[in-house]
């Protein structure tokens, strides 16, 4: 894909992200709503952070977690951050914005943005708590805005959905949650190129968000299909 | 052909040096264009206002310029969960009413949720502020009730010319508007008991006490509700009719009965 670049003044639109982020996880289980994804952000094809989180907190009640360009991630962090103390700092010292509503100014940016073919390169997973119940949304690249019991975006689409679909309960316990998607970032592991085991989890429940440590997962290469391939094929 | 002549001994006797423009105080500390402004909220026609913790009525009187012409609306809806109720210069009352209206279609824009009420009414006293500090503006010269509804209930809100805002149970502005205050004062604290008929009733009864002589039709009174689940809804002019006849009883009138003696 070219870079494409306008003569119009100091404006350069960019399509193409660069350092990028690879799938994102999020499913709601019974008390709360758990964000997943590696701590690797890519240049091209080459690793090149290996420590990079890829999940913020934006406000005590919500939690975000991006997949794509990642300095977008950078400012949709920063964005949101703003409104959250916006929202904060008023005279009256309550704060309004639920998570849907953190969800929905970013579709209405990310859209502003995709209009001007300049978008905000990134498939973003919100995760919160409002009014008792867990909220998940997604937006996309398009400004398109989604909420669902569950939401794997990038590679993690095309491997991961038939997982979810197959496991997800709504009563599911937060370990059952967390072992269904340490197994789809296994199967990440094992087939995404820009893909890596050590992830971090997210748990947004009404105590609030808990951003846990990066952490390795297992994954297991004595697989006879690993040891043949390399030999006789 | 009578003459009217200005006399400079009257004229003198108004005249004040300290009411010009907003940017003088007087000696007593008052700004005398703000305090007129305000008086002009008190030459509107009455506004009554009263909830209680999940329903909110407005209740408006409606003045007509000739007996020929049609009645001023003053109420207005500005979004499902906000309505207003204007006593005052109502040009100024429904520039507010169209900037409220953008406010709020912008953050439903945006967030896809209602605005909150409080954020709004800090909007629109800065925005009021900013005209009562200006050698070259006027303040607005209309006072408005608020009611609206977000997760916390029903609320209701008064903006005045001053730029200051507050939350009420109940509350009355425009002409005679202190008959009608002094008998919510002495009922407000049942309201969180009275359905909505209830309280509909109430506010119609501070109408009469504010305007003993005249007679209410569907034509002149405007009334504003907002409910539990129902959005903010100016009611008919055939749903308000059966309400008017108890206020239009020329028999003596019966006293509102509170919930709390009621069987």
């Amino acid at each position: 894909k070219k870079k494409r670049t306008r003569m119009e003044g100091k404006n350069t639109h960019t399509t193409t992200p660069i350092v990028t982020g690879t799938s994102v996880l999020g499913l709601k289980f019974k008390d709360g709503v758990m964000l997943a994804c590696d701590t690797q952000a890519c240049y091209g094809r080459m690793t090149r952070y290996k420590n990079f989180s890829r999940i913020a907190k934006i406000s005590d009640n919500t939690a975000i977690a991006s997949s794509g360009d990642m300095s977008d991630f950078q400012q949709i962090v920063k964005s949101l951050t703003e409104k959250r103390i916006q929202d904060e700092t008023r005279e009256d010292l309550t704060s309004y914005l639920t998570p849907s509503d953190y969800c929905s100014y970013l579709s209405t940016l990310s859209y502003y943005w995709r209009m001007k073919v300049n978008p905000l390169l990134n498939s973003t997973l919100f995760a919160g708590f409002q009014e008792n119940k867990p909220f998940l949304g997604m937006v996309d690249p398009y400004g398109t805005k989604l909420e669902n019991n569950f939401f794997a975006t990038g590679m993690s689409m095309y491997f991961c959905n038939v997982l979810l679909t197959e496991k997800w309960r709504a009563d599911m316990t937060k370990q059952e949650a967390k072992e269904l998607l340490e197994s789809c970032l296994r199967v990440l592991f094992y087939r995404d190129c820009l893909a890596t085991d050590k992830i971090q989890i997210c748990t947004v429940t009404t105590e609030g968000v808990n951003i846990e440590e990066p952490y390795t997962i297992s994954s297991d290469w004595d697989l006879s299909f690993f040891k043949k391939w390399t030999t006789e094929h | 052909n009578k003459q009217i002549s200005l006399n400079w001994e009257d004229f003198q006797m108004w005249r004040s040096e300290y009411d010009k423009d907003c940017l003088t105080f007087s000696p007593q500390g008052k700004i005398l264009q703000i305090d007129y402004a305000m008086e002009a909220v008190k030459q509107g026609s009455i506004s009554i206002g009263l909830r209680s913790k999940n329903f909110g009525v407005l209740i408006a009187l409606k003045r007509s310029p000739h007996e020929m012409a049609g009645h001023q609306e003053k109420m207005f809806d500005i979004d499902e969960h906000l309505g207003m109720s204007m006593s005052g210069i109502t040009a100024d009352g429904r520039l507010m009413c169209k900037y409220l209206r953008n406010e709020c279609l912008n953050y439903k824009f945006t967030h896809d949720s209602t605005h909150p009420i409080s954020r709004l009414l800090q909007k629109l006293s800065l925005k009021s502020q900013i005209k009562t500090q200006s050698g070259s503006k006027r303040p607005y010269g209309v006072g408005v009730l608020l009611l609206g509804k977000d997760a916390s209930g029903v609320h209701l809100y008064t903006s005045m010319p001053n730029a200051e805002y507050f939350e009420y149970t109940a509350f009355a502005i425009g002409a005679r508007s202190q008959s009608a205050k002094t008998y919510l004062e002495k009922h407000f604290e049942n309201f969180d008991n009275c359905t909505l008929e209830q309280l509909i009733e109430h506010g119609l009864q501070a109408l009469k006490k504010s305007e003993t002589e005249m007679e209410f039709t569907k034509e002149n009174v405007s009334i504003g509700i907002i409910g539990d689940t129902s959005k903010f809804v100016k009611l008919e002019p055939e749903q308000i009719e059966p309400y008017l006849g108890a206020i239009n009883t020329e028999a003596e009138e019966q006293p509102m009965q509170d919930q709390v003696h009621q069987k």
